[in-house]
């Protein structure tokens, strides 16, 4: 690869990920670098493979920026300060108050959604077993009257025991996949508010 | 790495390649991990940048600071320390052997 072909992809990808003055400073480190391998002997291309794959470089600066950023002491609050947002937020609690119900009734809406498929299982699989228990003792009473009902009488509440269990294992299989998708969305939803922290510091 | 880094300026001050290849081997200092450790070395001001014109191009020379210098002396300090936990650690493997 040449030096034109690795500036610019490695401009390229950090452009958009990491501020200007930082594409600039890098574009301007590694050209240095292949610069100096070129003058110790080293071929153009020979330099830029010793300077490295323009794709890591941009993975390892985005990881290290964000990194950085993330480690930035957040700004002290002053008292003043601290006293006109709790006004800000009293005064604007009609509107963000609304933004923030009509939030946490589309995240109960999603939860429900995320949870009939299991409950449904569980009041369908329980539904089958605990009739099955009942056919079950049914059948003895019902066998003394006529051995034939009794006899179905007990075919049936096996069966739906069978069907109960059955349901009630498939539930608790695809249960964990339903939790596993709540614990992405709460998950979703902390970062949310995590982001919204760190811009309002 | 980053004190391996001070320590290359310590003789005078250097550029990017320069320090890679005055590093210690071991170290396995490469272009894109000397980066991230100039950049903070720069940002927390143990060392200072200036550029000069070499063979009709710029270079960026690294120059260690009073800050950098005295941040050495400190971890060569605390050397001892990290040595003597080192010591109970290990004595505390062969009491166990």
């Amino acid at each position: 690869m040449k030096r034109s072909e690795f500036t610019i992809r490695l401009r390229a990808g950090l452009e958009g990920n990491v501020p200007a003055s930082e594409v600039a400073r890098q574009l301007e480190y590694y050209n240095e670098m292949i610069l100096d391998l070129m003058e110790e002997g080293n071929t153009e291309e020979e330099a830029v493979a010793k300077v490295g794959d323009p794709n890591e470089i941009v993975f390892e600066a985005v990881d290290n920026y964000s990194a950085g950023a993330a480690a930035m002491p957040m700004p002290q609050q002053g008292e003043g300060r601290r006293w006109l947002v709790i006004m800000l937020l009293i005064i604007g609690s009609p509107i963000w108050g609304s933004f923030l119900i009509a939030a946490l009734g589309i995240l109960f809406a999603a939860e429900v959604v995320l949870w009939c498929i299991p409950f449904t299982g569980l009041v369908t699989s329980g539904g089958f077993g605990i009739g099955g228990l009942w056919a079950l003792f049914a059948s003895f009473p019902a066998f003394i009257h006529a051995p034939f009902m009794g006899v179905t009488e007990l075919g049936i509440g096996l069966l739906c025991i069978g069907i109960g269990l059955l349901g009630g294992w498939i539930t608790y299989k695809i249960s964990a996949w339903f939790l596993r998708a709540h614990l992405a969305l709460m998950s979703w939803v902390a970062s949310q508010f995590r982001r919204g922290k760190a811009a309002f510091n | 790495m980053e004190y391996s880094v001070l320590a290359t300026l310590v003789a005078g001050d250097s550029y990017g390649y320069q320090i890679i290849k005055d590093a210690p081997p071991v170290l396995e200092l490469t272009q894109s991990t000397l980066y991230p450790i100039l950049k903070r070395l720069e940002g927390d001001g143990r060392v200072s940048t200036y550029s000069e014109i070499h063979q009709g191009r710029q270079r960026k020379y690294y120059h260690l600071t009073a800050t950098g210098r005295s941040s050495i002396t400190r971890f060569v300090a605390d050397w001892q320390e990290v040595q003597d936990v080192y010591e109970t650690i290990r004595r505390s493997t062969d009491e166990t052997k």
